[in-house]
């Protein structure tokens, strides 16, 4: 099953094209990974699936149902079924870290139990929730941050960088999480990320975006063999080269 | 997810945030709690302070007479310096001084001309430009030489009338045989009002003017809730989130309006230590001159007020999305309300020709400003009208606002 479909997907601000034609489709319980340069597109990307964006042109389906950017009602459908973290989303600063989980809850209508899921998901102990996250380290708040986007229990979450500007312990264990995650609740993930070693961890396919278009789409695996490559990053960097060249 | 738990969960989250955020309160309590109670204290003490200098110059040597009794220049400037002093003027007779606020010069053959039957006797007055002294001494010398005035104008008619040989003389009822007094006090309907009703028309004109501390503090914290989440990078999750649009507007405004409710307690409560110690100067009990019910209707128009200006700056915020933009808004909605409240003090809004009150009605201040003024004259009717109104138009941007939000617009506009 398709759980989410992009179909000739344009965006334009103003006369600069964001994404170009682009086309792409992600299945049910897939960990799905769009990695890219700076301003290739991955975030435009991730808002229009988000309905953050409305494209310029082209159509968007989140499981089967075609996002109606006009129609508040279908918008609130398409929203319950999504969890979406931004990149350098932050946490509200003078709530606990409970009560900012709670408030979410609230929003989404999450059952104890999943609150409680979201709570241990966190990793914090109970006196640090009980403070005001204004008092956490960068890693803590983004810990709470994927707590809260996973705790929901989206149909498709989506985390853009979800590691960006962590040290390596923080990321490994904020990895481990979504990892463990998508195997046990088997929901779609879609995320972006820079880290290529985080690509090949997490991630059944990838997408590379370059200039708002996708030019490879695969298993990490797939990439490397097509390229000769020993490891991502080398892949990643081949084919863009190559596109350059082509381009 | 039902509307009201979503609601309700945003509602707290936004009450949660605003009771922790302790600089706002600070500035919300302290301005009104320190400025009204500052203003009566301007009002009653500074001018009590403030006393202003009189030189008198004689420059006459004439001597008057008038039904046997001798004048002199030294005794009328004795005597005007007596009085002056007694209305608060501190006064020197033929001394040179190095500040002065007003100087009377008692020209050559003034005490000559002040006893005679045939000729007006004229002082001079010099006075500092600009001055408030001066011009309070000006005042009280007016007030002091319609006094001797008037000693000499009953000396005279009483010299006269003996001369005439007629004993039942009143001085006033020749020197004015025709006057007015206040007898007593109306509403603009005609129908006749109690002094103390008279006193709780002119406390809802001061009750109005206490508005002008309400909008500032309710648009500071809209801007911060929406624009806010921006800044703080939280505005993303909640556009994402399934929350309806309306709920948003809702939950923000409802929270924000908080500051207003607090806003108006604060300011209640600012109002009553102004008239204590207003009351206190003039030697009144503070319960003759509060009204309860008048309390009441202004905490709820303070209220409403409140409302209409999150309302009136929402449409604004939610478009243009950037924190410099917003603060420009609200600014002009402040100075808005400003002109109004501040008017209240001179205009009599419920008497303005049609073709000028209608346009203003469109602001929600004149109509804050008509709702407790109505009821200060005992208009129930219009009072719940024009609350009516206040409610109305705040529903009404309300719902506009949530029709106006546009996600993509406010995430990438720079705060």
């Amino acid at each position: 099953m398709i759980d989410v479909k992009l179909e000739s997907v344009y965006k334009y601000y103003g006369t600069k094209k964001a994404l170009d034609n682009l086309s792409l489709e992600v299945s049910s319980g897939e960990v799905f990974c769009v990695v890219g340069p700076n301003g290739a597109g991955k975030t435009t990307m991730l808002r229009i699936i988000a309905t953050l964006m409305r494209p310029s042109s082209g159509n968007v389906y989140i499981c089967g149902e075609k996002i109606d950017y006009k129609d508040p009602k279908n918008l609130e459908k398409i929203r319950s079924m999504i969890s979406y973290l931004p990149e350098d989303a932050d946490t509200y600063s003078r709530l606990t870290g409970y009560e900012y989980l709670r408030f979410f809850a609230d929003l989404y209508g999450v059952d104890p139990d999943n609150l409680r899921f979201g709570i241990e998901i966190t990793g914090l102990e109970d006196d640090v929730l009980r403070k005001k996250t204004g008092t956490y380290s960068k890693g803590m708040r983004r810990r709470l941050l994927i707590a809260r986007t996973l705790m929901v229990m989206p149909k498709i979450a989506i985390l853009d960088e979800p590691t960006s500007g962590l040290d390596v312990f923080s990321a490994v264990s904020i990895r481990r999480v979504v990892r463990d995650f998508s195997l046990k609740m088997k929901k779609t993930i879609i995320l972006s990320t820079h880290n290529m070693l985080e690509a090949q961890d997490l991630c059944d396919t990838i997408a590379l975006i370059y200039n708002g278009k996708i030019i490879f789409r695969g298993r990490p695996e797939e990439a490397m063999r097509n390229t000769f490559s020993s490891n991502l990053e080398e892949a990643f960097v081949k084919i863009v080269e190559e596109r350059r060249y082509v381009s | 997810m039902s509307h009201r738990h979503s609601l309700i969960a945003l509602f707290r989250k936004e009450f949660l945030e605003l009771i922790r955020d302790y600089r706002t309160l600070l500035f919300l309590t302290l301005t009104p709690l320190i400025m009204m109670p500052l203003m009566g204290f301007v009002m009653t003490s500074l001018q009590h302070i403030e006393y202003p200098k009189v030189e008198i110059i004689i420059e006459d040597d004439s001597i008057g007479v008038l039904d046997n009794n001798t004048f002199t220049s030294s005794y009328i400037a004795d005597l005007l310096r007596n009085l002056l002093t007694q209305r608060g003027v501190i006064t020197y007779v033929n001394t040179s001084v190095s500040s002065v606020d007003l100087r009377i010069v008692i020209p050559r053959g003034f005490t000559h001309n002040l006893t005679s039957l045939d000729s007006q006797a004229f002082l001079l007055a010099y006075q500092v430009p600009g001055s408030s002294k001066a011009e309070k001494a000006y005042s009280e010398a007016i007030s002091v030489i319609n006094d001797l005035s008037r000693y000499f104008s009953d000396l005279k008619i009483k010299y006269l009338a003996e001369e005439a040989g007629i004993t039942n003389v009143s001085p006033e009822a020749i020197r004015n045989p025709a006057t007015i007094y206040v007898a007593g006090f109306i509403a603009p309907s005609g129908a006749g009002i109690s002094p103390e009703e008279a006193w709780k028309i002119f406390i809802a004109r001061l009750f109005a003017f206490s508005m002008l501390f309400v909008s500032t503090p309710a648009t500071t914290y809209i801007i911060d809730s929406i624009l806010g989440e921006k800044e703080r990078k939280t505005l993303e999750i909640l556009l994402s989130s399934p929350i309806k649009r309306r709920d948003l507007i809702l939950g923000k405004v409802f929270a924000s309006s908080i500051i207003g409710l607090l806003a108006a307690v604060v300011d209640v409560l600012s109002i009553i230590i102004f008239f204590i110690i207003l009351s206190t100067s003039l030697g009144y009990g503070i319960m003759m001159i509060v009204d309860k019910g008048l309390l009441i209707v202004t905490g709820v128009v303070v209220y409403l007020t409140t409302l209409a200006t999150l309302s009136l700056t929402l449409p604004v915020i939610i478009r243009s999305s950037t924190m410099r933009s917003a603060q420009v808004i609200s600014s002009i909605i402040t100075i808005a309300s400003s002109l109004i409240f501040i008017s209240v003090l001179f205009v009599d809004f419920y008497s303005l020709p049609k073709d000028v009150l209608y346009p203003l009605l469109i602001l929600p201040y004149t109509n804050s400003v008509l709702a407790v003024q109505y009821y200060a004259f005992g208009d129930i009717g219009m009072t719940f009208a024009h609350i009516t109104i206040l409610l109305l138009f705040s529903v009404a941007l309300m719902i506009i606002s949530s029709r106006l939000i546009n996600e993509e617009k406010m995430l990438l506009k720079p705060v």
